[in-house]
């Protein structure tokens, strides 16, 4: 070590040692510099998103386009299903609770947000209580989501025997994970019934969607052959943090057909390659033949989406898509979004703000046939990072069922046009481009 | 020597540490020992072992066992020449000469004819692959995709390479086998230029999702969507079999492979029969067989004996053998041949043949496909098949393996071993 020829020298000790020069062999600063810049680029090549232009032909029929979009995404199509759509917290809650007495064996549960509150508290004892009795209880319960959580109920479903797996903890050893969650929002009971939906257990999402404190949301309750593959998504995460194998008839039955409803179940764990959320979504839009609604609560669209988007109006296609107004939980990923929405407009979508609350349902419906509803959002956080499932469903019923959902909320809702929204305020435009360009990690 | 500022050193230490630290918690494998209950029968444990492995079992399929060369290139190149609209392929051996060019040939001629002829190989097991096959397939029209190309920026994927074995003739009929496009495979596995192994071809709903698995890597190397009835036709069931199509894509957490595997040594009740060429058993495998062995679960296992293209797989293998043979598992060199066919067969009723070696390799890094097949006639069939190839084979007796297994060769057995993480 030696002094070095400082201008100013720095006032602090640690200051002055740190602006110290040591003395080194070239052989070893081209070493260090190499191993920089060879570690960089390995985590690079392991991480960066890999650009995917998926071309998707075109078709003549949506329909035509359903085997392969459900077979790409990772599930063939299951006949026989019967579904139940499940709006709010008032039309998901009871029912829940209802399954949740109902279990013999055992209930599965996966769920991102766990917050506090009193539906918190209820569905912590009635877990605790059927483990009392006997039934398997296991959670799958992503570590951030679940944060704000109230330890005191865990320790209590613990206690009780209820298996918690904390999905993706924070590790030093597992640093590269941490920014992998599970979004996916499932419930499974004796293998026999299944939940597949966008709520999370937090007092937010009780009531009906009245107001800014009791947001709007939609899941499906599910019975049929459909049931064998949401346990299979939900034993992925299960054994991946447990090494607990489910094996049997008590989690695998032969299921019978239970209604009319042909349904597949989407669930992706991006990691590399083209994620199916991001398939499916490109090959939904690009498919579309008469009308495409999109309710989504993060709309951030990268180019190649919006591309395919204003094809579809060209074609002739309806495209609605509805979003948070000015009540949303992450004003961030709203202004990103916003960077689209001109072009969007000036192509003849038709956009809608929600006004009366968090619009947080996620809801694809395509020409009165096929909707989609679950975990996964519009953006690249939903399509290239976090772990989601949703479940599409081949039904004219239950397609109209959620656009007349659609429609009631249209009318809490203020259109968007091309023309005030090139004039909106230049602050706003540049929050807008300013979130923008974090768009890989909304 | 040269003055560097302490904060500058300072600085790239910890970028290495914290990148190096990236990178470790990025690749490494996370351990993990799969907790499978007891079953009474292991047809219980099959839905299971197919939801777990993000599959589901399709009824209504039909399957025929193509032995060796001799009876896989002459079906495939008949399948390539009755195709009408589309063939997708994947491998990833494929050199030159002999087959090589004849199968090239088949393919550029169909795409000269209009059908749509797409093909996946490695970039890796291409190597061997002269531009004059490419340019043939190329010029004639076929799509040619070269998976993970080696590319600097591609750096950190390029141990990753598909070792998925496909054909998908018209959506309506799949391939899927362990075999190469190379001569070592073809004839009939009668010597050592001639290769053991063993593909099946299907009919039913289940070549919808061998045509999915194909398209993964399609899309992902080319961007192109195979949509439409030419590529997933509604499927009318074909047969009386119930299968499920694995394919394996690891990177973080568990392996489906890996976890098929386990689960069916341990869901085994009464017979468990295993060929591989690349049998490298951890310290969990080796207590599943054991305890198999002790519930009363024949358990035989055949390997590679002299002839092996990988010795240093070989001796990995060969860390855990006296601790099996003592346990009563039965091991067999093949000494014939090669055996390359990946072959599991279980109680009688369940097989799964495919491109899925039993090492890390396999399990944890490369991109395998295989089929598990619910069927006594087609277990009973590739039964024969393996105690015919008994004959050619070699059993190790623990006595004489323990009596000849000196220093030096445990020494090289546990060399090879503590690479296994890579083999």
């Amino acid at each position: 070590m030696s002094v070095p020829k400082a201008r100013k020298p720095p006032k602090t000790r640690l200051g002055r040692w740190l602006a110290q020069t040591a003395e080194l062999p070239y052989s070893a600063v081209i070493l260090l510099v190499f191993l920089v810049v060879f570690l960089f680029v390995m985590i690079w090549s392991v991480l960066h998103e890999r650009q995917s232009h998926v071309r998707v032909p075109d078709v003549g029929r949506f329909e035509e386009a359903l085997p392969s979009i459900a077979n790409l995404t990772g599930s063939p199509v299951l006949a026989g299903n019967a579904v139940q759509v499940l709006q709010n917290g008032d039309g998901f809650f009871p029912p829940l609770f209802e399954d949740i007495a109902r279990a013999r064996q055992n209930i599965h549960l996966e769920t991102y947000v766990w917050w506090k509150g009193e539906i918190c508290k209820r569905v912590a004892e009635a877990l605790a209580n059927k483990a009392r009795h006997g039934v398997e209880v296991r959670i799958t319960l992503d570590a951030t989501g679940s944060h704000r959580g109230d330890d005191d109920l865990f320790d209590m479903m613990k206690e009780a025997g209820v298996k918690i797996a904390l999905y993706h903890p924070f590790r030093l050893s597992d640093l590269a994970l941490l920014n992998n969650r599970t979004h996916r929002k499932i419930a499974i009971f004796d293998g026999k019934v299944a939940y597949v939906f966008g709520h999370g257990i937090a007092q937010e999402w009780t009531g009906n969607g009245q107001d800014a404190k009791h947001w709007r949301d939609t899941g499906v309750r599910l019975e049929g052959p459909i049931v064998n593959s949401v346990q299979a998504v939900f034993a992925q995460n299960w054994v991946d943090q447990t090494a607990e194998v489910l094996v049997g008839e008590k989690f695998f039955p032969r299921l019978a057909e239970k209604g009319a409803v042909r349904a597949h179940m989407t669930a992706s764990a991006p990691r590399g390659g083209v994620s199916e959320m991001e398939l499916l979504d490109k090959m939904a839009i690009a498919t579309a033949q008469k009308e495409l609604i999109i309710q989504n609560p993060y709309f951030i669209p990268d180019q190649e989406l919006v591309d395919l988007i204003a094809n579809a109006v060209k074609r002739g296609v309806r495209v609605r898509l509805m979003i948070p107004g000015q009540i949303t939980d992450s004003s961030i990923v709203r202004h990103a979004g916003h960077k689209q929405f001109q072009t969007l407009l000036e192509k003849g979508v038709e956009i809608y703000e929600f006004e009366r609350t968090l619009s947080h349902q996620k809801i694809m419906i395509i020409d009165d046939v096929w909707s989609f509803v679950g975990s996964t959002n519009f953006d690249d956080r939903s399509l290239d990072t976090n772990d989601e499932a949703s479940v599409g469903l081949i039904d004219r019923q239950v397609a109209d069922e959620l656009k007349a959902a659609f429609e009631a909320d249209l009318e809490h809702c203020k259109r968007l046009d091309a023309r005030t929204w090139s004039q909106r305020s230049l602050w706003h435009k540049f929050e807008d481009s300013a979130s923008y360009l974090l768009n890989e990690q909304l | 020597m040269i003055h560097i500022h302490l904060w500058l050193f300072i600085s790239m230490i910890a970028a290495i540490i914290l990148l190096g630290m990236m990178l470790w918690t990025n690749l490494r494998e996370r351990k993990f020992h799969v907790r499978v209950p007891d079953l009474d029968s292991f047809e219980e444990g099959l839905p299971s072992i197919a939801g777990m492995t993000k599959a589901i079992i399709l009824e209504g399929n039909r399957a025929e066992i193509l032995q060796n060369g001799d009876g896989f290139f002459p079906a495939l190149l008949e399948s390539i020449a009755a195709a009408r609209e589309t063939i997708n392929f994947e491998t990833y051996v494929w050199w030159t000469g002999g087959i090589c060019d004849e199968v090239a040939e088949a393919f550029a001629k169909r795409a000269r004819e209009r059908v749509e002829v797409r093909v996946t190989v490695d970039a890796m097991g291409a190597m061997k692959m002269k531009p004059r096959l490419r340019n043939l397939m190329k010029d004639a029209g076929v799509k040619l995709s070269l998976y993970h190309p080696i590319r600097i920026i591609d750096i950190g994927q390029l141990n990753k390479r598909t070792h998925r074995k496909l054909a998908i003739f018209d959506g309506k009929e799949a391939y899927i086998f362990g075999h190469g496009i190379s001569r070592k495979w073809t004839g009939h596995g009668q010597d050592e230029e001639h290769w053991r192994d063993t593909g099946v071809r299907l009919h039913g709903p289940v070549v919808n999702a061998v045509q999915s698995i194909f398209s993964q890597h399609w899309i992902e190397e080319t961007g192109e969507v195979l949509v439409g009835e030419r590529y997933f036709p509604h499927l009318e069931h074909a047969g009386e079999l119930r299968m499920h199509v694995l394919a394996g894509a690891p990177l973080g957490g568990v392996s489906d492979l890996e976890l098929m595997f386990k689960m069916s040594i341990a869901a085994a009740q009464k017979e468990l029969l295993i060929q591989n060429p690349y049998f490298i058993a951890d310290e969990e495998t080796t207590s599943l067989l054991k305890r198999a062995v002790k519930r009363g679960v024949d358990v035989k296992i055949m390997v590679p004996g002299k002839v092996t293209d990988s010795p240093i797989v070989n001796h990995a293998g060969h860390r855990h053998f006296s601790e099996m043979l003592n346990a009563g598992v039965k091991i067999f060199c093949f000494e014939r041949t090669l055996i390359h066919q990946k072959i599991l067969i279980i109680d009688g009723m369940w097989s799964h043949v495919g491109s899925t070696n039993l090492d890390s390799r396999s399990f944890d890094i490369n991109e395998e496909a295989g089929v598990g097949i619910i069927g006594e006639g087609i277990a009973a069939e590739l039964k024969a098949a393996f105690e015919d190839d008994l004959k050619a084979c070699e059993e190790m007796k623990a006595e004489s393996w323990d009596s000849k297994y000196h220093l030096w060769h445990r020494a090289i057995d546990r060399a090879c071993y503590m690479l296994s993480g890579q083999l």
